[in-house]
């Protein structure tokens, strides 16, 4: 018998690609079907009429993921109580997690702790950067791939996996996923 | 501490006459239950903590401070949750080696593979100390977290206070009452008296002390309640002398145990935990002072060691062999001999009962395995009681837990227990206990880690065991996380193992694996070295956490960072710091009657939280909540 396995899926989008229509065949490619959760990063940007207008657009895709069983559930990530609100408000499929940065876990403003427990979602932590794979590393790693550096790349979505063996707190499996884009 | 069967407890001359029969039949009764468990299916992570607490009374108007016999008079009160509700209570008591000592763990249900039990870790020790206040209530009595209380052995250091002389029956000993030792069971008192008389003497240990400017030197102390005169004869100058077992088991220390998901898996744990053993030992470190003297060593452990030590003259090789039958290099109480994953790090001759190693091979355990409960077994039963002598093989666990709960080792592999859904098990003992539960839940939180850690990156720490025990000398010494270089793996990560041999050393050596490393190194890292704290981070940082959890949990792996570094203290360290800082102080190594009541004062501010200690534990945010 095997226990059962607890894969989350950290997912990092930049605007304005916001096709996810390549993650799950990504995702199965390396044997990961059951998703239980995909956590969404938006890019850090102010409150703003405009940012709410995209973070709605890659919502859509975030909610077509469950509706085609790619994961069982989704989250947000270092998302401050204006903007989780805001989502909650028109989001059909609701996130049941929103990630902080670990720098802030002993200080979360108690307006988004008792926000979020009244709507039932879980303040996690993550530890990674912002921008999980700044230009220049980017380039640096596709060329060494490629043998070829002289075209410019991009990520349209980028995503830290891990699984978890259930009840035994053991990592199984870890890695990125990216989709990459020429940009010249 | 161990098994406590009930019944009419066997002097050792009765005893030995059962000697071959309880370990033959211990062996077959191991022999029957590894084989019905050994393919146990996938368990998962089960893990819980122990703590032994110190009940310290103290009167403000004498100034003084004394060990208080009271344990057995509250351990039933605090038993009454656990009685009425036994699925569903928070914590658990048990008897401990002295009446001034309690064992407290988390209840009914132990914690899990869920990160959120990280959280609650120190919520229940919490729960534990109230409930203990709430026992003491109407005295002035408090429990503290204390590995050894500082004037351990001197005149009066009870209450209420017995006198000695005539010697105690069960010790001899010159300073501790048999009073003193707990009074509700009579397993204690007879592991006293077996151990003394099965070693044909009172046990003996020196503890190097702690020289002063004021010190006299040579330091050649006189006992005016010499009766027997093995004081003048067994004292050795510039030591400080104990004669019996209370001086160690009647220390405290804190204890995390696991369960592993197969047998596998726990042969596993328990060779690489054995190696973190000696680290943790010294930075845990809290026992500076023995009998009202600072003395050179931090730690309890080679104490507690000599206290139980019942080998026989020619067994301690200060005689040839006649009687007994083996020559055994060390006590009952030490650290492990042999690794049972591997034998590749087994480096030391390991002795071994022949015929029960044979019966153990015999019935299908595979060598590394029946090695390790053979060489348990050159250990004698010490504690026997009239009515377990005769036991089933198959339905009765006794005569193997009788053996195995008198083997102290740094280590303990513990194999699922009767009719039980409990799997295989391993125990962590080195840690002494801090004053503070987030202290004591930094190091078990630190330690849960640690497993998940190796499992999840497959990592090897392990070194030729002599080096291992060689750390184990090393930790004990005066501030050994700053000043002692420790052997440890240059390469802990299984894809780094690549430079293995460049054909230097002869097959098999293990040599070129290791280096002395300082303790910082090894928790913080340096260099191409990564170091146990950040391997913890990134496996911690790879899981899901809520925040209160992780806040907890980054402040456990700060102070164990910090700890390791010398940025903060070691309680041992602390402590010396007060002891010499204090106006009473004569820099003779003397710890007075009133030095010692100001010192439990402060104890007692820092383990409530009243006055925080900056140097122990630095800032905190405590977030931890229990549910």
């Amino acid at each position: 018998m095997v226990l059962p396995v607890e894969i989350i899926a950290q997912l990092y989008v930049c605007p304005p690609s916001l096709s996810l229509s390549l993650l799950p065949s990504a995702l199965e490619e390396l044997g990961l079907q059951d998703v239980d959760s995909v956590v969404v990063a938006f890019p850090p940007s102010p409150h703003s009429p405009e940012n709410m207008a995209a973070m709605k657009e890659v919502w859509k895709s975030v909610e077509q993921l469950v509706h085609d069983g790619v994961t069982e559930t989704v989250g947000v990530a270092d998302l401050m109580r204006p903007q989780l609100e805001e989502l909650l408000s028109w989001a059909t499929i609701k996130p049941m997690t929103d990630q902080l940065n670990l720098a802030h876990c002993c200080i979360i403003p108690q307006d988004l702790k008792d926000f979020s427990k009244n709507h039932n979602v879980t303040l996690n932590t993550h530890n990674d950067e912002r921008d999980i794979l700044p230009p220049p590393q980017l380039q640096a790693l596709v060329g060494g791939v490629c043998g070829n550096h002289d075209n410019q790349w991009g990520y349209s979505w980028a995503t830290r996996y891990t699984s978890i063996i259930h009840m035994r707190g053991i990592i199984a499996h870890k890695g990125y996923l990216l989709e990459l884009q020429k940009t010249q | 501490m161990g098994l406590l069967s009930e019944g009419k407890p066997l002097t050792w001359e009765e005893t030995r006459k059962y000697v071959e029969l309880v370990k033959r039949t211990g062996a077959l009764q191991f022999l029957a239950n590894y084989n019905r468990l050994k393919d146990r299916p996938r368990d998962e992570l089960k893990w819980g903590d122990e703590i032994e607490y110190t009940l310290v009374a103290v009167d403000d108007d004498k100034k003084r401070t004394q060990l208080h016999l009271i344990g057995p008079d509250i351990l039933q009160g605090l038993q009454v949750p656990e009685t009425e509700d036994p699925d569903n209570h928070s914590t658990k008591w048990r008897p401990e080696y002295a009446s001034y000592m309690i064992e407290g763990t988390p209840g009914a249900v132990p914690y899990g593979g869920s990160a959120h039990h990280l959280n609650v870790v120190e919520a229940n020790m919490t729960v534990r100390r109230k409930q203990l206040q709430e026992a003491l209530k109407g005295t002035t009595t408090v429990p503290l977290c204390i590995t050894a209380f500082p004037r351990i052995g001197c005149p009066s250091f009870t209450l209420p206070a017995y006198p000695l002389s005539p010697l105690p029956p069960a010790s001899r000993s010159l300073f501790f009452p048999d009073e003193a030792v707990w009074s509700g069971h009579p397993r204690f008192i007879t592991l006293t008296r077996n151990i003394r008389e099965r070693r044909g003497e009172k046990v003996a240990m020196n503890v190097p002390i702690f020289k002063d400017t004021n010190t006299p030197s040579p330091f050649v102390e006189k006992f005016p309640t010499d009766i027997d005169g093995t004081g003048s004869v067994r004292a050795k100058p510039d030591h400080v002398y104990l004669d019996c077992m209370g001086f160690g088991m009647g220390c405290s220390c804190l204890q995390v145990t696991f369960q592993a998901c197969d047998l596998p898996e726990a042969r596993l744990l328990y060779d690489q935990l054995a190696v973190i053993c000696p680290i943790m030992l010294s930075i845990s470190a809290a026992t500076p002072v023995v009998r009202g003297y600072l003395t050179d060593m931090d730690c309890r452990w080679n104490i507690v060691s000599g206290s139980v030590d019942d080998r026989t003259e020619e067994e301690r090789g200060l005689k040839p062999l006649s009687e007994s039958q083996f020559a055994i290099p060390t006590s009952r109480y030490d650290t492990i001999d042999c690794y049972i994953s591997s034998h590749e790090y087994n480096d030391i001759p390991i002795l071994c009962d022949p015929k029960i190693f044979q019966t153990l091979r015999d019935g299908g355990v595979d060598e590394l395995l029946a090695r390790h409960v053979a060489h348990l077994f050159i250990r004698d039963p010490v504690s026997l009681f009239e009515e377990k002598i005769h036991q089933n093989i198959e339905d009765d666990v006794d005569h193997f837990e009788n053996i195995q709960s008198t083997n102290w080792q740094t280590m303990r592999f513990k194999p699922p227990p009767l009719n039980s859904t409990i799997g295989w098990r391993v125990e962590f003992r080195p840690l002494e206990v801090q004053l503070t539960d987030f202290e004591n839940a930094a190091f078990v939180v630190f330690v849960v880690l640690l497993t998940r850690a190796i499992l999840s990156f497959k990592l090897n720490i392990l070194i030729p065991i002599s080096k291992m025990q060689e750390n184990m000398t090393r930790a004990q010494k005066r501030d050994a996380v700053r000043s002692e270089k420790f052997y440890f793996r240059k390469s802990v990560v299984p894809d780094d193992d690549k430079d293995d041999n460049e054909g230097a050393e002869p097959k098999g050596s293990h040599d070129h694996e290791y280096t002395e490393m300082s303790v910082d190194t090894i928790i913080n890292g340096k260099d191409e070295f990564p170091g146990l704290i950040p391997l913890v981070r990134m496996y911690v940082n790879s899981i899901e956490m809520d925040v209160d959890t992780r806040c907890s949990v980054m402040q456990y792996l700060r102070l164990i960072s910090k700890r390791a570094s010398g940025e903060l203290m070691t309680g041992a360290r602390w402590i010396r710091h007060f002891l010499t800082s204090h106006p009473l102080y004569k820099q003779d190594s003397v710890v007075t009657e009133e030095m010692n009541y100001d010192l439990v004062k402060r104890m007692m501010e820092i383990s409530e939280g009243t006055v925080p200690c900056l140097e122990l534990t630095g800032k905190l945010l405590p977030k931890s909540v229990d549910n």
